[in-house]
């Protein structure tokens, strides 16, 4: 193992908890020192909320909110290779506002002092602090757009990428749930019944989430050049007009649906069949001209 | 005289009888060796097919010898059929040589007949010719099948044996134990993780110039572009990571080399830069765009700016950073330092 000036595992990566105003509620995670000497780690807590719509926490130095309700060692030191259960306990105020709050626990080394001509570089892992706190809670959320990626229309093959975006407009975090259906304008049955959160995002309060979902092929990567777009169309054929349908559940009971629709033409395999057909036609055609003047040049030996 | 020759004649019968005794051939009973019933399922009250296993020391080649198996009470092989049922032996693994088996004993077939209460009793009767397709030699291996088709296990757990007896010479026993519930459940958790390492937590671009690059590294620098340190990161959450660095731009007192931006540059000499890019290898982990283009870049109005993210699972991808000082002729003198904080976390 090269030698490592910081290697640390956490688990888990991100606490779901909900609590009462004015209540304290309980948990804990793992720290595991990978390196094999000492290592003395500090706790810092930061708030969090959504940058952009990719999912990715952006951290708020917080002097109020779940950051300040947060309390855990500030200290600790893990000897080579130990793994230590760390408890805390998020104490929320009898004034918290009903609904999402988030923040992070941090645990990182204090860097090397700089010099002159020099970076010192350190590093922190957080853990992310996911807390509803009850009350009344405002629901609010609804589908801002569903297509192909570049919204194409006209496809020659999978794999085939959708997205759609996710607004939240309520009180707290919200994790879609739901499935995208792709249906062939011929058959009753679907193509393809793929997960809308893979990857269980959420979508926070006040805030838009894009998701992906990608209808793959057998090999799971994109076929590049022209043969491998024929071999790729041949084991996942897919031809024709599309119809995806995508559902999403979310909170309690609710439902938003949308359609796309889209063709998918296999070119490249059609290219192919068309010009191997033609040639066996040519072959027959002429085969059966050679039979037909030979029979006739025998029939006149004959006579 | 008359005692005398009667006397001669008991002790000549009594005699022959040791002469005439070897000739005549007389049963001797062996138990049956390596018995075993296996079955599908020991669950009670659950259908199950039975593999009764055995070898005969004495085998049999006598017309209509019988071999019995006998299920004791609660078995319930009610409406099960001779179709359903196996019968071969063999000298090696007993599954040499299959008998035909028919509703009475042939030339060529072992008779089969269900019979008792829930016919819990199977009674195999010799071919005529105490052959069938090949004779039960001693020392055979036997391997009789019952289907799982009306086999019932009985209603209770517990131990129940299972007899094989009948005409021919051996004889034996089997005990098997059924449970109540056969199925052990098995759960086991894998707990999300997230894995973080930075190789090096000093390094240095030595003296910089106006008239060429500088690059940083473990020691004094370099004039050539060089692996800074690295970052490893790797996940089993779904939601991924990311990772972003946090720090100002090199800085003496009150005067800063220029951060490069937002916007992937190239190296220009004679101009304040500072930035890093990153390559990536392994995982599924990617650099962001500004700062995995050729030029190098440092987002220092939007910090923690993200370096890299892995949208879900990733096995350890590890991060190459370099990164870039450049200083122009009007450039302040003093000695320029930063602490850079890499910050990992899962995405929500």
């Amino acid at each position: 193992m090269p030698i490592k000036a910081f290697a640390l595992t956490v688990s888990p990566v991100k606490v779901e908890l909900s609590s009462d105003p004015g209540k304290t509620v309980s948990s804990q995670f793992d720290l595991f020192n990978e390196q094999k000497n000492d290592l003395t780690l500090y706790s810092s807590f930061e708030n969090f909320e959504a940058q952009g719509e990719t999912g990715r926490p952006n951290f708020v130095p917080g002097k109020e909110g779940l950051a300040t309700w947060i309390s855990a060692p500030a200290k600790i030191t893990l000897k080579a290779l130990e793994k230590k259960t760390v408890p805390f306990t998020v104490t929320a105020p009898k004034n918290a506002d009903p609904g999402g709050h988030f923040a992070a626990i941090f645990w990182g080394t204090t860097p090397p002092q700089t010099e002159g001509g020099q970076v010192s570089v350190g590093a922190k892992v957080g853990i992310l602090v996911l807390l509803k706190v009850s009350g009344q809670v405002k629901e609010g959320a609804d589908l801002l757009g569903f297509s192909t990626q570049n919204s194409q229309r006209f496809f020659a093959g999978v794999p085939l990428a959708f997205s759609y975006r996710f607004q939240n407009s309520g009180t707290d975090r919200v994790k879609p749930d739901g499935e995208l259906k792709i249906y062939n304008s011929f058959w009753f049955w679907p193509a393809a019944v793929l997960p809308a959160n893979d990857g269980q995002g959420n979508v926070l309060p006040g805030s838009i989430r894009k998701f992906d979902v990608l209808w793959p092929n057998k090999s799971n990567t994109p076929p590049v050049g022209f043969w491998a777009h024929v071999s790729s169309q041949w084991q996942d054929f897919h031809a024709g007009a599309y119809k995806a349908t995508l559902t999403i559940n979310y909170g309690d009971s609710k439902k938003v649906v949308d359609t796309y629709r889209f063709l998918i033409i296999p070119w490249q395999l059609l290219l192919i069949l068309i010009i191997l057909i033609t040639l066996l036609f040519l072959i027959l055609s002429r085969g059966v001209k050679k039979y037909n003047e030979w029979i006739i040049s025998k029939a006149r030996m004959a006579n | 005289m008359k005692k005398t020759i009667i006397n001669i004649l008991t002790l000549i019968s009594f005699s022959a009888s040791f002469w005439v005794g070897p000739f005549v051939p007389f049963a001797s009973a062996a138990a049956l060796t390596a018995l075993s019933d296996t079955l599908s399922t020991a669950k009670i009250s659950t259908l199950s097919s039975h593999t009764i296993k055995f070898t005969t020391p004495t085998g049999t080649s006598t017309a209509g010898q019988t071999i019995v198996i006998t299920f004791p009470s609660d078995f319930d092989f009610t409406s099960k059929t001779i179709g359903t049922v196996t019968f071969t032996h063999g000298a090696t693994t007993g599954a040499e040589t299959t008998e035909t088996l028919a509703a009475s004993a042939s030339a060529t077939a072992w008779g089969a007949v269900f019979s008792g209460t829930a016919n819990r009793v199977l009674t195999l009767t010799a071919p005529i010719d105490g052959v069938g397709t090949a004779a039960l030699a001693a020392s055979d291996k036997v391997i009789i099948s019952y289907t799982s088709a009306n086999s019932t296990n009985a209603t209770s757990a517990g131990s129940f044996v299972i007899t094989i007896g009948g005409t021919f010479p051996d004889s034996g026993s089997i005990t098997l134990t059924l449970v109540t519930n056969d199925q052990v459940a098995v759960s086991a958790t894998v707990n999300q993780t997230l894995s973080f390492a930075i190789s090096s937590n000093s390094i240095s671009f030595g003296t910089l110039d106006s008239a060429a690059a500088r690059y940083a590294n473990t020691s004094t620098g370099s004039a050539s572009e060089v692996e800074a340190h690295t970052l490893t990161a790797a996940t089993n959450s779904s939601s991924g990571y990311t990772i972003s660095v946090n720090g100002v731009t090199l800085t003496a007192g009150g005067f800063t080399i220029l951060a490069i931006g937002a916007t992937n540059t190239a190296s220009s000499a004679g101009s304040e830069q500072f930035g890093l890019r990153m390559t990536a290898t392994g995982g599924s982990g990617s650099v962001v765009t500004k700062y995995s283009g050729s030029g190098f870049a440092y987002d220092s109005a939007a910090l923690p700016s993200a370096v890299a993210t892995s949208s879900g699972t990733s096995a350890t991808t590890t991060y190459s950073v370099r990164y870039l000082a450049n200083i122009s002729p009007t450039t302040e003198p003093g000695s320029y330092s930063t602490t850079l904080t890499y910050v990992a976390t899962g995405n929500f």
